[in-house]
């Protein structure tokens, strides 16, 4: 259900059903249930050492979607907001237990990689788990969204060889998530 | 502004004052709701060993309730309408081995609200960090972005725009209300 700005109302003026459906239920179910919607990764995800960056692919059912910003069987690693508008992004993931080199996330444009909305490092890993999370907030006008404009979570690692992202089923958070906040001032 | 609305009771008129206040502009308020994002576009230094607020001095991208001004208080996003704010922020420190990096942010220039550190930095690795928290503002009451650094020596931190590494970097700070709070 899209928002339809609500009209002023005069005296004397007939209020009509059509109105109090379109500006009051329809607005309300709007607000009630905005666009946003929260990927999942359940496998684990095998990273390269070095490079610029990896986008992660949510390809496990999503968890919930309003507006259809996300395919996670057709274009996995992507968000693709289809209201115009202010959105939250958060996402969060974790790398396998390695002591050697360093490791970021960022949310960014999923083509170029510019902006970047958040980021998160961790440069002095333990041989621990190293967990990361990033939120942040991004507008997109329409004419971002007619251009399908679509975000992604890129992982790094510089262990020296290939480290494991692990998934929630495997008792790790992979996940990503975005929610509309606002309309695009 | 959100008014309280009435509760409607058999055979009482409808005035169209009451459509307009209680359901036209309170829908309006919850479409749009106090939001703001500022940014910093260019390099700042940040002294060693001292918590250091951020000087978002970039046109906001948007800022629907007067909550922050790039040219005077800069740092600060100051409330006017109470309620519970969603605050997020992100900055990226230039790359150097010694001493913690942490950003907090940081209410009415006395609680530390939120956080996140880097403890053992690299050199020619860039500290990503960001922070984000849910909280109860009245208005009149601030939040700022404080980053600190013990490296040494002085440090940068990126603006947005081609920053150090020649990248893009996020330098942002934003706020939205997201309910009453009571």
């Amino acid at each position: 259900v899209a928002w339809t700005a609500p009209i002023t109302f005069v005296t004397g003026s007939q209020l009509l059903a059509a109105q109090l459906n379109t500006y009051l239920r329809d607005n309300s179910n709007f607000l009630f249930d905005p666009p946003m919607c929260l990927a999942q990764s359940t496998a684990n995800l095998s990273v390269t050492t070095g490079g610029t960056g990896t986008i992660v692919p949510f390809a496990a059912a999503d968890i919930y979607d309003t507006d259809t910003m996300h395919d996670n069987a057709g274009a996995p690693t992507l968000i693709t907001p289809k209201t115009a508008g202010v959105f939250f992004w958060t996402a969060d993931v974790q790398f396998a237990g390695n002591a050697t080199g360093s490791r970021w996330m960022q949310i960014s444009n999923s083509a170029v990689q510019n902006p970047i909305i958040t980021h998160q490092s961790e440069l002095g890993p333990s041989g621990n788990p190293c967990r990361l999370s990033a939120s942040g907030f991004w507008p997109l006008n329409a004419a971002a969204i007619a251009a399908v404009t679509s975000f992604g979570v890129f992982v790094f690692q510089s262990s020296g060889a290939n480290l494991t992202l692990t998934g929630v089923t495997g008792g790790a958070p992979c996940y990503f998530a975005a929610r509309w906040c606002g309309p695009y001032p | 502004v959100w008014n309280a609305p009435i509760t409607f009771v058999s055979g009482a008129a409808l005035p169209a004052a009451t459509l307009n206040t209680d359901i036209r502009d309170n829908l309006l308020f919850l479409y749009q709701p106090p939001m703001v994002l500022a940014r910093r576009v260019t390099n700042m230094t940040i002294p060693d060993s001292a918590e250091t607020a951020i000087a978002f001095n970039g046109s906001d991208f948007y800022d629907t309730d007067t909550m922050h001004d790039p040219t005077q208080n800069n740092t600060q996003i100051t409330i006017n309408t109470a309620g519970v704010y969603l605050f997020a922020a992100a900055l990226q420190f230039d790359n150097a081995a010694t001493g913690q990096r942490h950003i907090r942010l940081f209410q009415d220039g006395a609680t530390e609200v939120a956080g996140a550190c880097e403890l053992a930095p690299l050199a020619g690795a860039f500290v990503r960090l960001n922070c984000s928290t849910l909280i109860d503002m009245l208005v009149g009451e601030y939040m700022e972005v404080e980053a600190y650094q013990g490296s040494g020596q002085a440090l940068q931190i990126d603006g947005t725009t081609a920053g150090i590494g020649g990248g893009f970097a996020p330098c942002y700070f934003g706020a939205s209300w997201v309910g009453a709070g009571v």
